[in-house]
């Protein structure tokens, strides 16, 4: 069985938005015009957030790409009144039937991320993995294609885990210069 | 893929960067734009800037025909005539001028919008055929860098061995907002172990990955650059065997003495001595400049951050002589020289024509030393590196009355230069004032007489090599993927205008093919091999150490560590520090009332400049301009996130919202820049230039502030 999922390396992101915009073009995602842009009232799928701590001269300041986590037991599947969010247990996607959505908003109540998006019909919409451009063309999600820094990355959950492993491994080596 | 769907290769124009992209196509609209996997810079990767471009070419604000002037200058109404009324008119006034007083009082300014390479080079085609030169250029940035590398080791180095390298330093240098597809490589390099130093007011984007973070004080990196020289010295750990045998100064017998004090300061550049300008404690100074040379394998990715002060050349010198002493130029993991373009055709822009003398090199091949200066021209080696008059001689031309008509080739001044009420009243006094541009700008809407739509990077063809982060050796070909009412490439305006104003036996044609074949002739390369090619043409090699066989493109063939082509023009062969024009060292009494010091960089990660603003997936990112302040500051005036505050210099004055960081030292304040609703260059000075490069002090200087009630 295959369960893909996208990993965020926040030691690579740097706050360059290109996730954000990448998610636009490919979802064709409002806004279309600039009223809309500079009210910011459109649906955001993955969001690039800033998080700042410490005092000043301790600072640490990071970027967070944030998306819907395809959550294995994910709460707005069973806080969905209408069923009309699913898990699908072959590629792991968590996806929203909108026609059976009656935009109550209970999955934004419970999801804790605060995923769920809702655009000009008050539906919730949100990130399914690219599921369109996967099915006509076999591709990674949008986003982790684009990335500059390569922050995102797509692929086997298994496999995702196994590459940090390696890595932390690679690290631990060349800093202790065993 | 389906039958409606269509994929082009191409090469953005979003920046001036140039990364390969693809353009899905679907029923001829494009549909989608993504990287290039091929691509080994960017290797598939793109940014937000370039995913921007659906919407640039559906945006309602593009200019879509020529535009004539119906009201005052400034009352924005206009009516739609020809292509040929257009030119006719700008032809007509410009040979007006031309028979009057000269060719030389009619300006050909150029900005950063239409691109450089092939545009730059058919615009000074026209200026060249017409009698004068191309001005303005990029004096506003990077034309310092450039001389200040060049007149050191002969040219630019500008590729990171990032495969190779053992330390990386982002100096002014934000590839978070400038040439991102280069991150995966930084990245790499880090997974590989090479060390991340940033250098820069700013604790934000790559400089919160750094493995060595500087927090600096805007516009001292003169200093820090002098005191890292000084400790390579003073520690004895310059690379001896490179520097007696390639450069001028074998022994460093006069660099050493310089930085030790025997200079005509008589100042030592003591770590102490940088700590008491820059803030930098003595230890860091002395960590990074020990580090830094006992590496081998550094890259320096000097930055635009440095500049816009009136110390920039030399800055930009010193950074380059830690380089070199250091034995990182074209070294393993280091800066690498590579073909920046295939071998082009020198007398593709006519230079002969207004300089008969003088063999002039196309923009990669330095002369050894300046020969020719054009009349009104007062910084020959801007001229001598980038063939452009510099931009505070053409203002001081226009307000005397030298210059009576002008076209404006993709730049903004009235947003982007300094001193915007100056500007104006400069550009004001053109009798003629024509502009090409993809939008309406502030320039044109205030002050142009015809309005010419310019095609985007979507929208025309033309050959590319140009880039900015990581000079690969390739060249591409740009293809046009859409159409936008009647706006035309920047190089086909100049054909027609060159036609128009009598100079057809250069202009014969408005194909590109005719165009490239003439650009690239001794490459042997062709327009029709370059379309047909699977990806892109290479026209050079990766190589290590290329000085050990060719030596360096300078006087000697070695590389100046003592610059002798500065001592022949009259500027300080070494690196002396300067102040400034406003701080609290070099203008006390202005510290006093204005205490806070106020500068300026790039607008952030998805605009370039004062562009894209119209972009709704853009613009929804950061939809207004906010200044940074340090919360300790905003608790001493009472201010909260997105509160206004004035802002005042001893210029001028601007209101904008605040953002409370930590990114931001307490005595400083940020503002974007590239935003007419606040615009820094308000504030900034535009009367106090670089001597050598012409760069006005226009990033850094001193201000107060005060929070005001405004509706958001």
């Amino acid at each position: 069985m295959s369960k893909k999922a996208i990993y965020f390396d926040i030691n690579r992101c740097v706050g360059c938005y290109t996730c954000q915009v990448a998610c636009k073009q490919e979802n064709d995602l409002a806004p279309h015009n600039i009223d809309d842009a500079v009210e910011q009232t459109s649906p955001v799928w993955r969001r690039v957030i800033e998080v700042e701590k410490g005092e000043y001269g301790t600072e640490s300041i990071n970027y967070i790409s944030l998306s819907c986590m395809h959550c294995a037991d994910a709460p707005c599947v069973i806080a969905c009144p209408m069923g009309a969010i699913s898990k699908n247990k072959e590629d792991g996607r968590v996806l929203i039937e909108q026609s059976k959505c009656i935009g109550c908003r209970m999955c934004l109540q419970i999801c804790p991320f605060g995923i769920p998006q809702y655009g000009e019909n008050g539906l919730m919409e949100k990130c399914n993995l690219c599921l369109d451009r996967f099915q006509e063309t076999g591709k990674e999600p949008a986003c982790v294609s684009a990335c500059p820094s390569k922050a995102l990355r797509y692929g086997e959950v298994s496999e995702l885990s196994r590459n940090e492993q390696q890595k932390a491994a690679a690290k631990l080596v060349l800093e202790t210069a065993i | 893929m389906s039958e409606n769907l269509q994929e082009v290769q191409t090469v953005c124009g979003a920046c001036h960067n140039s990364c390969t992209i693809k353009v899905i196509l679907k029923d001829g609209q494009i549909n989608k734009i993504e990287g290039v996997t091929e691509d080994p810079r960017t290797k598939g990767t793109i940014c937000s800037k370039a995913l921007g471009g659906k919407q640039l070419v559906n945006d309602p604000n593009r200019l879509k025909y020529p535009l004539k002037r119906v009201g005052e200058r400034g009352e924005n109404k206009w009516e739609r005539i020809s292509w040929d009324q257009a030119l006719e008119e700008i032809a007509t006034n410009f040979n007006k001028v031309k028979e009057e007083k000269g060719p030389r009082s009619v300006g050909f300014f150029k900005g950063q919008g239409s691109g450089w390479g092939f545009p730059f080079h058919m615009y000074e085609r026209l200026a060249h055929a017409f009698g004068t030169e191309v001005a303005m250029g990029t004096t506003e940035c990077f034309a310092p860098r450039l001389i200040g590398q060049a007149l050191t080791y002969g040219g630019m180095p500008l590729y990171p061995d990032y495969e190779n390298t053992k330390m990386i330093v982002c100096w002014g240098r934000q590839p978070a907002f400038s040439g991102a597809t280069q991150l995966h490589s930084i990245f790499d390099a880090k997974d590989q172990g090479a060390k991340l130093v940033v250098i820069d007011p700013l604790h934000f984007h790559i400089a919160t990955k750094a493995d060595l973070y500087i927090r600096i004080e805007p516009g001292t990196d003169l200093a820090l650059a002098l005191a890292v020289l000084y400790v390579i010295v003073e520690k004895d750990l310059w690379d001896h065997d490179f520097v007696n045998q390639y450069t001028n100064d074998p022994g460093l017998d006069k660099l050493r003495p310089h930085l030790f004090g025997e200079n005509k300061d008589k100042q030592a550049y003591t770590p102490e001595w940088a700590e008491k300008i820059t803030g930098i404690p003595v230890n860091t100074i002395r960590q990074f400049a020990e580090e830094l040379a006992k590496t081998k394998g550094v890259c320096i990715l000097a930055g635009h951050g440095l500049e816009g002060r009136i110390n920039v050349t030399q800055t930009a010198r010193a950074i380059a002589l830690i380089s070199l002493i250091t034995g990182n130029i074209d070294a393993p993991g280091g800066d690498l020289f590579t073909n920046m373009s295939p071998k082009l055709n020198s007398e593709f822009t006519l230079n002969k024509l207004v300089n008969p003398d003088e063999q002039y090199p196309p923009f990669v091949e330095l002369m050894n030393v300046p020969q020719y200066n054009p009349p009104g021209c007062t910084y020959p080696l801007l001229y001598m590196v980038h063939a452009c008059l510099p931009t505070p001689d053409v203002m001081d031309q226009m307000n005397k009355g030298e210059i009576n008509a002008a076209i404006f080739m993709g730049g903004n001044p009235l947003v982007m230069f300094p001193n915007t009420k100056e500007t104006k009243k400069t550009l004001a006094k053109l009798d003629f004032f024509a502009v090409i541009d993809p939008y309406m700008s502030e320039t044109a809407q205030e002050l142009a007489d015809i309005v010419l739509p310019a095609a985007s990077y979507l929208e025309k063809t033309e050959p590319e090599y140009f880039k900015w982060d990581r000079w690969y050796p390739y060249l591409r070909l740009r293809r046009k993927v859409a159409t936008v009412g009647e706006a035309l490439p920047d190089w086909q305006i100049c054909a027609k205008l060159g036609s128009k104003l009598g100079f057809e036996e250069h202009f014969p044609s408005e194909d590109i093919a005719y165009y490239t074949d003439l650009f690239l002739k001794p490459s042997g390369i062709t327009f029709e091999q370059l379309d047909k090619a699977d990806k892109w043409i290479q026209f050079g090699d990766i190589e290590y150490k290329k000085y050990e066989k060719g030596g360096f493109a300078l006087p000697g063939g070695k590389a100046h560590v003592y610059s002798e082509i500065f001592e022949h023009v009259g500027y300080d062969p070494l690196p002396l520090y300067t102040e400034g024009a406003e701080n609290h060292r070099s203008t006390p009494e202005i510290a006093k009332e204005y205490p806070m010091i106020c500068f300026t960089g790039r607008p952030g990660p998805m605009y370039v400049h004062c562009q894209s603003r119209t972009i709704p997936w853009i613009r929804e990112m950061r939809p207004v301009a906010t200044a940074m302040l340090n919360p300790l500051k905003a608790t001493e005036l009472g201010l909260t996130e997105n509160d206004w505050i004035e802002v005042e210099s001893p210029r001028g004055k601007i209101t904008i919202q605040v953002k409370i960081t930590n990114a931001i030292a307490p005595n400083s304040i940020y503002i974007p820049g590239g935003w007419a609703e606040a615009n820094y260059n308000q504030l900034g000075i535009a009367d106090k230039f670089c001597p050598i490069s012409s760069q006005q002090n226009y990033t850094v200087c001193l201000a107060k502030i005060e929070k005001v009630q405004k509706e958001g």
